[in-house]
């Protein structure tokens, strides 16, 4: 598993693509601050919000992610990646876990311009509208121009590592569909379509969406994972929404180890 | 004894498609084989089953001597393999590349990695990336992928494909020196037939998904060998007369009639001469030799010399 680790941090150094991601994921967390202190200082009027909640971390991580899922985890299928791997004596257990953890650790590339945005917004003392859900814009709403401790640095990390588990949670989805597919296009797809309608059957208001809810409410798709992640949120507020990233992504790669264990490789 | 790879009643279905039937092969260590079949026959099934890239229907794999899914999964680090095409990360320059399956394989001698570029020509790709390589290049980084970890079985599939004619003799020298000297066992599939004559010590015929041949360089090179071929509408008579008259037996009769005589390849003129001295009507004479595609077709009873070699 590890070797698979080292193999792939060794193409993602190289990654022309991973540099691209970065990038675009870096563009959108510092426009996220702009166009929140835009709306915040009424130069944006609220009817671009709609457009602006794209740049925002929930949207641009469950887009940027499903986009790395699908060159990362495919990509290996095609430049035979995986069938080295595999030829070579590398257990497919193994590969999954190698593969998820390398998958894990673009998509923490993928947040951290949003947490360095948050920190950065400490020392900016100015009026910061929140236009979208989004842990990242509502620590900065909240606590922007706040002195900044060690305690609420600690904080701020510990806020950012949950929400990382959660993203990685939702973004799991991606690797057994990387390991059903194995082409980009379907990946990205139905990664992206899972992750918005599971957003859109959260806001409906009658009987059969409540249901829906409570379903998504025992997986990383439930907003409040998000949202209740604050510097005032208990323990066990924490507790919840890390335990529902991981139990989710545990069972994603099992079920990618199940699919993958006897699979032909083409 | 131990063999390099073992197959037993080996099958393989897709579906209503046979792609393998009961397919027994026995690899010896220090040996090249040859793969030989048509499109479809079976050659790369019977390698991605050999390398974990696919499961048998039935039948079973032993490598080393060790079969069963663990000790498979362990032995295959012993093997380098290149099936298909090359794997080539194309944003990366070939020693870049041979470092990613290097670490994806746990082999630590970074130094590994010139020498293997040396070895296959690639020495001085330099920084050129692999999605600007030719399809020989790549072909020859596929090479030494498979080489990484100094393997003691190597399969390669096509590995001749796209590369010049003075590449292709590169390849086949690598490939008779790494199994003289460091008593490598190489199975390779191509439908370069006269290549892999140069290159091969033992064949293994595939067609249909069912092994029709195996056979060693030597008994191949017995049923190629030189003959004159006489034909001719009395075969008892001109048995009698090869033999009587020109005193030999070393001859064979053809379900068609004509005769192969594999004596008096020097004294043609005497041949036709006796033969027409004991009244015979020759209707043809010719000298032949068989060419190992002319056997293969033979063997896969694609039409020429049907039955010349059956049996």
């Amino acid at each position: 598993m590890m070797n698979v680790l080292r193999a792939d941090m060794l193409k993602l150094k190289k990654s022309l693509a991973l540099k691209v991601i970065f990038l675009i994921s870096g563009a959108g967390a510092v426009l996220m601050l702009i166009v929140a202190r835009l709306f915040g200082n009424g130069t944006l009027g609220m009817n671009a919000a709609g457009n602006a909640s794209f740049l925002a971390d929930p949207q641009m991580v469950a887009l940027l992610g499903t986009v790395a899922a699908g060159m990362f985890l495919c990509g290996d299928f095609e430049n035979k990646t995986v069938h080295d791997a595999v030829s070579g004596g590398i257990g497919r257990s193994q590969l999954v876990l190698g593969k998820a953890l390398s998958y894990f650790l673009i998509l923490f590339l993928l947040i951290l311009p949003y947490f360095a945005v948050t920190i950065t917004a400490f020392f900016i003392d100015s009026q910061y509208q929140l236009y979208i859900p989004s842990v990242f814009l509502t620590l900065i709403c909240r606590e922007s121009g706040n002195a900044l401790t060690l305690y609420s640095v600690l904080k701020i990390l510990g806020i950012t590592a949950a929400v990382c588990v959660v993203y990685a949670g939702q973004l799991s989805i991606c690797l057994p569909l990387a390991f059903i597919f194995r082409r980009p296009v379907p990946v990205i797809g139905i990664g992206y379509l899972v992750s918005m309608t599971c957003g859109m059957l959260q806001a409906g208001g009658n009987k059969v969406f409540k249901v829906f809810e409570k379903m998504i409410s025992m997986t990383p798709f439930h907003f409040k994972n998000l949202t209740r992640l604050s510097m005032d949120a208990e323990p066990e507020m924490f507790l919840k929404s890390v335990g529902t990233g991981v139990g989710f992504t545990v069972l994603m790669i099992l079920a990618a180890m199940l699919i993958f264990r006897r699979a032909e490789i083409k | 004894m131990n063999y390099v790879l073992e197959t037993e009643n080996l099958t393989k279905d897709f579906g209503s498609f046979r792609a393998l039937d009961r397919v027994s092969v026995k690899l010896e260590p220090g040996k090249i084989y040859g793969l030989i079949g048509r499109n479809g026959a079976g050659k790369t099934t019977l390698m991605r089953l050999a390398t974990g890239l696919s499961f048998p229907s039935e039948g079973s794999i032993s490598l080393f001597g060790r079969g069963g899914e663990k000790a498979l999964q362990e032995e295959r680090k012993r093997i380098g393999c290149m099936i298909e095409y090359p794997g080539i990360i194309g944003n990366m320059n070939a020693k870049e590349n041979l470092r990613v399956r290097r670490v994806l394989k746990g082999i630590p001698n970074e130094e590994n990695e010139d020498e293997l570029l040396k070895l296959v020509g690639l020495s001085k790709a330099g920084k050129k990336k692999a999605k600007d390589f030719s399809l020989g290049m790549k072909q020859r980084l596929g090479i030494a992928d498979a080489l990484i970890g100094s393997p003691e079985l190597l399969i390669l599939d096509e590995p001749v494909n796209g590369l010049d004619p003075l590449g292709v003799v590169e390849i086949r020298r690598l490939l008779i020196k790494l199994c003289r000297e460091n008593h490598i066992t190489i199975l390779i599939s191509s439908h370069n037939l006269p290549e892999l004559y140069q290159t091969v010590t033992d064949y293994i015929i595939i067609h249909e998904g069912k092994v029709v041949k195996t056979l060693n360089q030597e008994e191949l090179d017995e049923k190629c060998k030189r003959h004159i071929r006489i034909r001719c509408a009395e075969t008892s008579r001109l048995a009698a007369v090869l033999e009587e008259s020109l005193h030999t037996s070393n001859y064979k009769v053809m379900p068609d009639g004509s005769a192969k005589l594999y004596d008096c390849l020097e004294r043609q003129e005497q041949v036709v001469e006796t033969l027409y001295q004991n009244g015979l009507t020759v209707k043809g004479f010719s000298v032949e030799g068989d060419s190992l595609e002319n056997y293969f077709i033979s063997v896969i009873g694609g039409g020429q010399n049907d039955e010349c070699f059956k049996g």
